[in-house]
């Protein structure tokens, strides 16, 4: 028996259970006198019912006892991946800047505003040389001569033209050393004493030295006034003196603050 | 950590331990849910329950940025879905899956009537597997809701309407491939 082909897709929909009110009255009034559509709306049904419990059958099941605790330990395993990823990007991050482009020219700028600070008072060289020019001067005029009281000694700018050329060389042997005059402090105290020990020498260094000789050639060709470079620093020259108060050198320390820096020549035996 | 807070690209997870038991209280609501709409796909239990773990992370790795908590087991259900489609496509182990047993065949039933119900199955499975993806995860999710369209289209975050009208035409196409030769037209 045929189903009324009017009808089929209306019982169908029926059977699926998606039929409009109005279809699905006209649909029963046919079914009232219709037995074939009665028996296909039947088989449609069941047909559907099978259909759902297949499909009910096919997601059916549990996950099994294990499956949250392996899921939390992979969720877990993820927390520590991201953490270490998360502290290595911003490692990375922290590390990551460059200084502006104009940093070099400000290094350059701020190494030219302060340059390397001068030793010896800001003198310089000069500092150094003229504390060596003035303990080579002393001896010059002292060496071998003993302290006369400062109201016997005098010298003028004439007489200080006038030194002999040989007594201008410094008396005493110098032995160059590594370090300058202004870094004599700086050498460890057993060396200094043990050279003290050994010879009355003044130990200056090869800078001193010419410094020392350019300075005697300038005061001999008259465009030095050894007064006048003294003077101006006369607490330094004190300094030094105290230093050289030995009795090798036939100086001693309490004639040095009244001390006539330019006296008359003596001879050797003038020497105490 | 807190020094590094300001400076990683997303929100640390670990050591947020409220974070952590939010997500281990989602597990246990939806863990059923992500596994058979996996098993519905790939109709094995092995395979499903992998799938299953591969969605659990997917979702914990963007949890963070998941703003109404309320989707996530439709979230999570697409998912699982997506991940299944994928590997179904990937590995075709269609030799793999398991052919679904009627276990409700009355006991009075003959040996033939449990091998019709059992080809039965088998050829609804492989009718699904021909639906659209559309189609598919509504027709899926549909069983798995007892067919409440509404639920459904919580789920897939769709109009109850589009879920009610995929569903009747995605049942429709089935049946017309599984309606017997004898039925037709008669």
């Amino acid at each position: 028996m045929n189903v009324c082909i009017q009808f089929e897709e209306s019982i169908i929909s029926a059977a699926a259970g998606d039929l409009d009110a109005g279809v699905q009255q006209s649909l029963d009034a046919h079914l009232h006198g219709c037995a074939a559509c009665c028996a296909r709306l039947s088989r449609e049904q069941r047909l559907f019912a099978q259909l759902d419990a297949g499909l009910a059958h096919m997601v059916a099941g549990e996950p099994s006892l294990e499956f949250s605790s392996r899921v939390m330990a992979h969720v877990t395993g993820e927390a520590e991946r991201q953490l270490l990823v998360a502290i290595d990007a911003g490692m990375a991050q922290t590390v990551a800047a460059d200084p502006s482009p104009h940093f070099a020219a400000a290094v350059r700028r701020r190494i030219a505003a302060h340059p390397a600070p001068r030793a010896w008072f800001g003198l310089g060289w000069w500092g150094p040389a003229i504390g060596a020019v003035a303990v080579a001067i002393l001896l010059a005029f002292f060496w071998p001569s003993s302290l006369v009281p400062a109201g016997d000694r005098s010298v003028t700018r004439t007489a200080a033209r006038a030194v002999e050329p040989a007594v201008v060389q410094p008396p005493v042997s110098v032995r160059p050393a590594a370090k300058s005059a202004s870094s004599r402090k700086r050498i460890p105290a057993p060396h200094v004493e043990q050279v003290a020990a050994e010879t009355p020498e003044v130990i200056v260094s090869d800078e001193e030295r010419r410094a020392v000789t350019r300075f005697y050639r300038f005061v001999q060709e008259g465009r030095i006034d050894p007064a006048q470079v003294l003077a101006s620093n006369r607490v330094a020259l004190a300094l030094l003196l105290k230093e050289l108060a030995t009795p090798e050198l036939g100086l001693r320390a309490e004639g040095i603050n009244t001390l006539d820096l330019f006296p008359n020549p003596r001879t050797t035996s003038d020497h105490k | 950590m807190d020094a590094y807070a300001g400076t990683c690209p997303e929100p640390l997870v670990s050591p947020d331990t409220s974070f952590e038991a939010e997500f281990e209280q989602r597990l246990s609501d939806s863990a059923s849910l992500a596994f058979r709409v996996a098993l519905g796909v790939l109709r094995n239990r092995e395979d499903a329950e992998e799938i299953a773990q591969e969605a659990f992370l997917r979702a914990y790795r963007n949890f963070s940025q998941l703003r109404e908590r309320e989707k996530f087991r439709g979230w999570l259900a697409r998912i699982s879905f997506r991940l299944a489609l994928d590997r179904l496509r990937s590995t075709g182990r269609r030799q793999r899956r398991e052919f679904a047993v009627l276990a409700d065949t009355p006991a009075a039933q003959t040996v033939e009537d449990i091998a019709a119900a059992n080809e039965f199955q088998a050829r609804l499975e492989r009718a699904v597997d021909e639906l659209p993806e559309k189609l598919r995860v509504v027709v899926i999710l549909a069983a798995l809701q007892g067919h409440d369209t509404r639920e459904v289209a919580a789920l897939l975050d769709l109009p109850e309407g589009t879920v009610k009208s995929r569903l009747h035409g995605a049942r429709k196409t089935l049946a017309e491939k599984l309606r017997p030769e004898s039925l037709r037209g008669t």
